[in-house]
């Protein structure tokens, strides 16, 4: 099969893997914080990181570019610290799909947690678990199908991310050329069966991951 | 929904009782609970050598409140907490032991098991290193517990899959493997049905009188405080009203005699 295939597919891959991983992180510690602590501002930050859900993807691109652009005050300290450009690099897209997906990590860590009943984790502190380890034996186990879940849907969401790549990345073929924006341009350039294809796996790829979680969600306690 | 009447500081027990080494507990706090749209004030102090201990007291009396301050599960504004002469709490000191060091075990009223572990993983949590298995002699004891509390057939299935009695049962040997200094049960019968609850009552007992262990159990129920109680704190309106002893007077008097005053007096400052 030919690059202008295949490239699009593993970059996107690539690409949507390290983002959904660099949002678990975040979103997994941000969500304990939100669900153990509480402070000031609280639902106010909450929204604020939960802005990328619902500001069109463009805005985000804007946002990331004043940030992270050559003339941004990250992006110059990146520049000036260690020589990285982020800006219309492969990289780039992982930050803007990170950014896009953080949120339905963040959110679904943070009620999963919320629905674990203090009880567990109060019989875990009299049993000698320090914080930590409550959150590593109980809460993670008893909120691992809400994340699992909305891990899941971060995935597929970083995947099909269009906008605020586009604008971070640019759209260079076999470079920075994501599935979905290699679907814009096929269709755009009028090569029908390479938009199909491009269509196609996606499609593909979404409907397992769906139905691939849906199967792991069912916990393994109840029988 | 509580209602309060103004917050009188409650009277303190004597001093010598109050530094009392040999007292297995010595409480004496006040804490505020706020919820939306009321608030709820206890003052609690009581101190005995008696190593059955019953809360006593209708709903709503700030007996289980107490109890979850004895386990370091909630936070009292005011007051000591010192248990067997080890100080576990102590506002004018800023002592406040957390609750994973305080050795306290504890039964929760509806159990609390762990879903997604095995009743053998359950009654072995508390001895789990952070890394590894389970040391040799702490599987043995574990051993032991699912044993005596005949659980041993059920080892390997989860709370989901076993009966209430059983579930009971894991919940008391999950608490009694890390050898805690103080047991704590709260209303360990409520959860079960009363046919039930009569067989489980003997078979708890039962296996608690083999442990050496002081223990504090919170109930509402005449029977439950009968069968256990050595020394009734009984509860009304967030205070201690009187601390009784209860095997004492039980010689001379019937149950009833002690209790039904003891419930119309929490209920008469309503």
């Amino acid at each position: 099969m030919d690059m202008t295939f295949l490239f699009p597919v593993q970059l996107s891959l690539r690409v949507a893997a390290l983002a959904t991983l660099t949002s678990l992180v975040f979103g997994v510690v941000l969500g304990w914080v939100f669900h153990r602590y509480r402070f000031p501002g609280k639902e106010l930050l909450d929204s604020i990181l939960s802005l990328p859900m619902v500001l069109p993807p463009t805005v985000l691109g804007y946002y990331l570019i004043v940030l992270l652009g050559r003339n941004g005050f990250l992006g110059r300290w990146l520049q000036e610290t260690f020589g990285v450009t982020l800006i219309f690099t492969w990289q780039g897209a992982v930050i803007a799909a990170a950014v896009v997906s953080f949120p339905l990590i963040f959110k679904s860590a943070r009620a999963a947690l919320d629905g674990v009943e203090r009880k567990y984790e109060d019989a875990a502190r009299t049993l000698g678990y320090p914080e930590w380890r409550v959150f590593l034996r109980v809460c993670l186990p008893l909120a691992g199908r809400g994340i699992l879940a909305g891990t899941m849907l971060a995935f597929a969401r970083a995947m099909g991310e269009f906008g605020a790549t586009l604008m971070i990345a640019g759209n260079l073929p076999g470079r920075t050329q994501t599935l979905s924006l290699a679907v814009y341009s096929a269709t755009q350039a009028g090569q029908d069966s390479l938009a199909a294809q491009l269509v196609l796996v996606i499609s593909v790829l979404c409907t397992l991951i769906l139905w691939v979680s849906g199967r792991l969600l069912t916990p393994r306690w109840q029988a | 929904m509580f209602v309060i009447g103004k917050t009188s500081p409650h009277k303190a027990p004597p001093a010598a009782a109050k530094h009392d080494e040999a007292a297995t507990v010595a409480c004496e706090i006040s804490l505020r609970v706020r919820g939306c749209c009321s608030q709820f004030d206890l003052h609690a102090g009581f101190t005995t050598q008696s190593r059955r201990i019953a809360l006593f007291g209708p709903s709503g009396s700030g007996k289980s409140l107490t109890l979850m301050a004895l386990a370091g599960l909630l936070r009292p504004d005011h007051g000591t907490i010192i248990l067997r002469g080890r100080t576990l709490f102590d506002s004018s000191r800023k002592v406040n032991v957390p609750a994973r060091k305080r050795n306290i075990g504890m039964l929760f009223q509806d159990y609390a098991l762990f879903p997604h572990l095995t009743v053998r993983e359950n009654v072995a949590f508390g001895l789990k290193p952070v890394f590894g298995l389970l040391k040799a002699a702490h599987r043995e004891r574990v051993d032991e517990l699912l044993e005596l509390c005949g659980l041993s057939g059920f080892a390997g299935q989860r709370p989901g899959q076993i009966s209430g009695g059983q579930r009971q049962r894991t919940a008391l040997a999950r608490a009694l493997a890390p050898n805690p200094d103080l047991l704590l049960l709260d209303e360990p019968f409520t959860a079960l049905d009363q046919p039930l609850r009569e067989r489980m009552r003997a078979e708890l007992f039962d296996i608690l009188e083999r442990f050496d262990m002081p223990m504090v159990m919170v109930s509402h129920d005449l029977d439950d405080v009968d069968h256990f109680a050595q020394t009734l704190v009984a509860f009304g309106q967030g205070r201690v009203l009187n601390v009784i002893d209860y095997e004492t007077r039980r010689k001379t008097e019937s149950a009833r005699a002690i209790l039904d005053p003891l419930f119309l007096a929490a209920q008469k400052r309503d």
